[in-house]
C-alpha cells in the first residue's frame, strides 16, 4: 500500500455511502409511496415519478404514446448506461435496492447470532455446504447468450406485451412486494391508530389472502436468492439488467482495474456483487457491473477505480489466458462478440415468439393499440356482487384491451385509488396478467371528480385525464333489474342509487309496479361508476349490476345549469308557501 | 379547571352519590346566566339575507349564546354533511364558512375541545378537502376526525325504538358532551329532503341497513341514540333538485337563510316549508314527533325570525 492511495480509498468510501444513501431515498420515496399513495397525494407523486423513470415502464410507455413524457426516459436511461455504467442498477432500481438491503441485514445477522467475522460479501450463510455449491455455480460466468436472450425478452415484451413482461419486470415485482409487505403494515398501523385515537395518513385495511400471496412471493423468492448469492436476480432473471448490462459492455466510464499496481489479492472479486470484478485477469466486466463502488472502496493497492478507462491498453496490458481460479478454465473476456450477439437476438425472438401464443390462450395480446381504443376486445367474466359481467377498466384506459396491452401490473394504480375500487386482486380469467387491476364495485365506486390512477400510472396504460373528460367516459355501464329492488320488492321508501349518481342517469320517479318512487335509469347518461351498485342495500343479488365495456365510450352529460349561485326564476321557485311572515317560508 | 369548578364538581358528585338524584348534577352545574338565556330564548329562530358568518352570529346571539350550550372545559362535537367530494359551491355539504364560525364560538365560549367528523358517502378524504370544510375546520382550531372505521362506532340500544333497536353511532356522538348538528338543506332522492334529522345517517356506521329497513323510521328513530343540543340547519345555498349529490342540472337557490333551534323536528319543519313543502310531506318528520323528539307544528312555537 503506497501512501498516495490513501485519499483514493477514502474517496471511494464516500462514493460507496453516498451511493448507498441516494439508493436508501429512492427505496423510502418507493415505499412511502406505495404503502400511503392513497392517503397521501404528495407521497403517492413521488413514487410515480420515479416509476415513470423506470426502464421498462418507459420503454413501454414510449411503444404506447410515443417519445414523449416518460416515454423518453429509457432514452436517457440506456445513453447514461452506455456511457457510464450501470448506475440505474445502483441507485434507481427499487428491487436492486431490496437485494442489497437483504444482503445487508443478512451480514448483520450473521454478526449477531453466528459471531463470526463479516464475510466480505456479507451473507450469513455463505459457508453452509448448500450455498457452497450454489455458490460455485454462480461463479460460472452467466452465458451471454442468456444475457442476450433476456435483452431481446425485454426489448419485445416492452414492444408487444408487457402484461407478460409483468413477471419480471423488476419495477413492478418490487412494487407489488413493497405494497403486500409495507403496504399492509402501514394499513394495519392505520387500524391500529384508530383504535389509539392516533390518526395516520393510512388506507383502508383491506385483507385480500390470495393478493398478498401473490405479489409476495416473487419478490421473497429475488430476497431469498439474494441471502445466498448477492443481486442473484440481476444477474440471471432481470430483462433489465440484461438489457442496461449490453448498453454498458463498452462504457468508456466504468470500473477498471489498472493492471500495473494490481496485485491480484482478490480483494474486488470478493466483494463483488455479481462477479463482474476477476482479481486473476484484472478486469472488470462493465455489462455485469451495477456500480455500487465496493470494489473501490476494498481495493489495498487503489488499483480498482472509476473512471475513464481506455478499453484498448487496459486489455492489452493484461495477462492473456489467465485461468479462471474456480474453473480452471480460461477467464471469459470481457465484452460480447458479434457471433454470440446475433445468436442471442434469434434467441430472443424465438423465446418471445414461443411464449405470446402461450400467454394468448385466453385472448389476443399482439393487437394494435390505436389511441382510440379500436381494437380487439379483451372480454373476460368477473364476479363481483355475486353476479358474474364483463369486467372493467379504470378510466382513461381506453379499452379492456388497450389497458391489458400496457399494463405491467405494478399495482400503483390501485394503490393511488381512494375509494379502493381499482383492485389489484388475482383475476384468474386474465391469465397469465393475473395482477392486472380492475374495476371491483363491491369494494367501493369510483370517485367522480377524481383522476389519481391516470396520474400514477408509468406505461400510459391508464391516461392521464383532465377532470372534465374524465366526468363523461364510461368504463362500463349499469343495468337495473327493477323487481330486485327493494322499492319493488318490499314496498319501502330508498333510492341509495339515485342519491350517489353522480351524472343524474338514476332519478327517482313514480312506476306501475311501486308505491314510492323508484330508481329510473338512463344508460345514455351512466359512466359505469359503480356508486349504484355498491350502495344498493337489496339482498342477495343487487338490483343495479355494473359490467365493464370492452370499448370505453363518451355519456352524454346533462346541461350544466348556468352559474350554482344563480337565484332561481320565480317560474322554477314555484308559487310561495301559504303561511309565510316577514319573507320566511314559515 | 379552576378551583371553584373543582370544589363545584367535587360537590356534586358528592350530592349526587348521596341523595342519587341524577338529575342534580345538570342543574346545578349550570351556570346562572345560561338558565336565564334559555328562559327567554325563542324554541326556533331563523335568519336571511345575510352572508354565512353573519347569519350563524346572529342565530347564536338571539339563541341566547354559545354558552348557553357551551360551558368551560367541555366537549363538543360538531357535524356537518361532508357527504360528497364536491366543492363548497355546490351546495352539496355545509358551508364550511358556517362550520367556521360556529367552532369560533365554541372556542370563545370556553369549550376544550371542538371535533368535526363526517361518515361520508364518497371516500372521506376526497370529501374533507374537496368540501373545504377540512381546511376552514383545522383553521378555525377545531380536530377534524374521520370516520371510516368500525372500530370508532359503538352500539347503543334504542328503548323506544321499534324499527331499530340497536345502532352503531360514532363514539365521538356518544363521549362529547354537546353535540351540535349542522346539516345543509337539500332535496333528497330517498327520504325527500335532508336538513336536521336525515344528518344522522353521518352519524351511524351501517346507513343501508337504513334504507333496507325503510328510510323514514331508522331516520326518525337515530336521534333517539342521542338527541343533538343544538341544531342548526345551513341553507344560504339550497340544492332543490337532484339531491343530495346534486347533478349538472340539479337547481340551486341561494337563499342566504339560517334556522337554527334545539328542537331538530321544528328545525325540519321550518326546512321543509324552505323547500317548499308541509313538514308532512317527509314521512320521518311526524315520526320523530311521535317518538317524542320534538314539535312540527311551528304555529305553536316561539319562531324569532331576524332580516339582516
Amino acid at each position: 500500500v503506497t501512501r498516495p492511495e490513501i485519499p483514493r480509498a477514502r474517496q471511494a468510501r464516500l462514493f460507496r455511502a453516498g451511493r448507498i444513501f441516494a439508493a436508501s431515498l429512492v427505496a423510502a420515496a418507493f415505499i412511502g409511496g406505495i404503502a400511503a399513495g392513497a392517503a397521501s397525494s404528495a407521497a403517492l407523486r413521488l413514487a410515480t415519478l420515479l416509476s415513470s423513470v423506470q426502464l421498462l415502464p418507459s420503454l413501454a410507455a414510449a411503444f404506447a404514446t410515443g417519445l414523449a413524457g416518460s416515454g423518453l426516459a429509457w432514452l436517457v436511461i440506456l445513453a447514461l448506461t452506455a456511457l457510464t455504467g450501470r448506475f440505474y442498477c445502483s441507485v434507481l432500481c427499487p428491487l436492486g435496492l431490496l437485494q442489497d438491503a437483504a444482503q445487508r441485514a443478512s451480514s448483520i445477522a450473521a454478526r449477531i447470532f453466528y459471531r463470526k467475522p463479516d464475510p466480505p460479501t456479507g451473507s450469513a450463510f455463505r459457508t453452509s455446504r448448500w450455498t457452497k455449491r450454489a455458490g460455485s455455480f454462480a461463479r460460472h460466468p452467466v452465458p451471454v447468450v442468456f444475457t442476450m436472450a433476456l435483452a431481446a425478452i425485454a426489448v419485445l415484451g416492452a414492444m408487444l406485451a408487457p402484461s407478460i413482461l409483468a413477471w419480471l419486470e423488476p419495477y413492478a415485482l418490487a412494487a407489488r412486494f413493497f405494497a403486500s409487505l409495507f403496504g399492509t403494515a402501514w394499513e394495519a398501523a392505520g387500524e391500529a391508530g384508530m383504535w389509539l385515537g392516533v390518526q395516520l395518513p393510512a388506507p383502508v385495511l383491506r385483507t385480500d389472502a390470495v393478493w398478498l400471496a401473490v405479489a409476495f412471493l416473487p419478490g421473497f423468492l429475488v430476497v431469498v436468492a439474494a441471502v445466498l448469492k448477492p443481486r442473484a436476480w440481476c444477474r440471471w432473471f432481470c430483462p433489465s439488467g440484461a438489457l442496461l448490462g449490453l448498453a454498458a459492455a463498452r462504457a468508456p466510464f466504468r470500473f477498471y482495474i489498472d493492471a500495473p499496481t494490481c496485485t491480484s489479492c482478490g480483494a474486488c472479486e470478493r466483494v463483488c456483487r455479481t462477479g463482474a470484478a476477476h482479481s486473476a485477469g484484472k478486469n472488470i466486466d462493465a455489462s455485469a457491473c451495477v456500480s455500487c463502488f465496493d470494489c473501490v472502496a476494498v481495493c489495498p493497492t487503489g488499483s480498482a477505480r472509476y473512471g475513464r478507462a481506455c478499453y484498448k491498453l487496459s486489455r492489452a496490458s493484461q495477462p492473456q489466458q489467465v485461468l479462471h481460479p474456480a474453473l480452471n478454465k480460461p477467464e471469459p473476456a470481457a465484452g460480447i462478440s458479434r457471433r454470440n450477439f446475433m445468436l442471442a437476438g434469434g434467441t430472443g425472438i424465438v423465446a418471445t415468439a414461443l411464449a405470446l401464443p402461450a400467454a394468448g390462450l385466453n385472448r389476443s395480446f399482439i393487437i394494435r393499440a390505436g389511441s382510440d381504443g379500436t381494437s380487439a376486445p379483451v372480454t373476460g367474466n368477473v364476479v363481483l356482487n355475486g353476479t358474474a359481467r364483463p369486467w372493467a377498466s379504470p378510466p382513461g384506459a381506453g379499452s379492456t384491451a388497450r389497458f391489458s396491452r400496457l399494463c405491467l401490473s405494478c399495482g400503483l394504480c390501485a394503490r393511488s385509488c381512494p375509494s379502493g375500487v381499482l383492485r389489484q386482486g388475482v383475476a384468474w380469467w386474465k391469465f397469465p396478467a393475473v395482477l392486472e387491476p380492475y374495476l371491483d364495485y363491491s369494494r367501493g365506486f369510483c370517485q367522480f371528480e377524481c383522476v389519481a390512477c391516470g396520474e400514477a400510472c408509468p406505461t400510459g396504460a391508464i391516461r392521464q385525464l383532465s377532470v372534465d373528460s374524465k366526468t363523461s367516459v364510461a368504463v362500463a355501464k349499469s343495468r337495473l333489474d327493477l323487481p330486485l329492488c327493494i322499492v319493488v320488492e318490499k314496498g319501502t321508501r330508498c333510492g341509495a342509487c339515485a342519491e350517489h349518481c353522480p351524472t343524474g342517469a338514476i332519478s327517482m320517479d313514480r312506476v306501475p309496479q311501486a308505491v314510492f318512487p323508484a330508481p329510473v335509469l338512463d344508460t345514455t347518461l351512466c359512466i359505469g361508476c359503480g356508486a349504484c351498485e355498491t350502495v344498493c342495500p337489496a339482498e342477495p343479488k343487487k338490483a343495479l349490476v355494473v359490467s365493464g365495456l370492452a370499448i370505453h365510450e363518451t355519456a352524454r352529460v346533462l346541461p350544466t345549469r348556468p352559474g350554482s349561485d344563480a337565484q332561481l326564476s320565480p317560474a322554477e321557485k314555484g308559487a310561495p308557501v301559504k303561511g309565510g311572515v316577514e319573507g320566511f317560508p314559515f | 379547571m379552576d378551583r371553584r369548578e373543582f370544589l363545584k364538581t367535587i360537590g356534586t358528585a358528592a350530592a349526587a352519590a348521596t341523595f342519587g338524584f341524577s338529575g342534580l348534577e345538570r342543574v346545578y352545574s349550570a351556570s346562572i346566566p345560561a338558565i336565564a338565556a334559555a328562559a327567554q330564548a325563542p324554541d326556533l329562530v331563523a335568519v336571511r339575507n345575510g352572508e354565512p358568518a353573519a347569519l350563524v352570529d346572529a342565530a347564536i346571539t338571539a339563541m341566547g349564546g354559545m354558552s348557553r350550550f357551551v360551558r368551560r372545559g367541555q366537549t363538543v362535537t360538531i357535524k356537518p354533511n361532508i357527504g360528497w367530494a364536491v366543492s363548497p359551491d355546490l351546495g352539496a355539504n355545509t358551508n364550511p364558512v358556517v362550520v367556521k364560525r360556529l367552532i369560533e364560538h365554541c372556542l370563545d365560549a370556553g369549550a376544550k375541545k371542538v371535533f368535526v367528523f363526517d361518515n361520508s358517502c364518497d371516500s372521506w378524504r376526497l370529501c374533507y378537502s374537496n368540501s373545504g370544510i377540512e381546511t376552514a375546520a383545522r383553521n378555525a382550531g377545531a380536530e377534524v376526525v374521520p370516520a371510516y372505521s368500525e372500530s370508532q362506532y359503538q352500539a347503543v340500544s334504542l328503548r323506544s325504538g321499534t324499527t331499530l333497536r340497536t345502532i352503531k353511532v360514532h363514539e365521538l356522538v356518544l363521549s362529547s358532551d354537546v353535540l351540535i348538528n349542522v346539516p345543509v338543506l337539500k332535496n333528497h332522492g330517498g327520504a325527500g329532503m335532508t336538513a336536521a334529522l336525515k344528518n344522522y345517517m353521518g352519524m351511524v356506521w351501517d346507513r343501508n341497513e337504513f334504507h333496507r329497513k325503510g328510510l323514514d323510521a331508522c331516520i326518525a328513530e337515530a336521534s333517539l341514540a342521542r338527541k343533538a343540543d343544538l341544531t342548526i340547519i345551513d341553507m344560504y345555498r339550497v340544492m332543490k333538485s337532484g339531491g343530495p349529490r346534486g347533478n349538472p342540472s340539479s337547481k340551486r337557490e341561494l337563499m342566504k337563510m339560517l334556522v337554527a333551534s334545539v328542537d331538530p323536528v321544528a328545525a325540519d319543519a321550518a326546512a321543509a316549508r324552505a323547500l317548499g313543502f308541509e313538514p308532512s310531506a317527509f314521512g320521518y318528520i311526524d315520526r320523530a314527533e311521535k317518538l317524542g323528539l320534538g314539535i312540527s307544528n311551528l304555529d305553536k312555537l316561539d319562531v324569532r325570525r331576524i332580516v339582516l
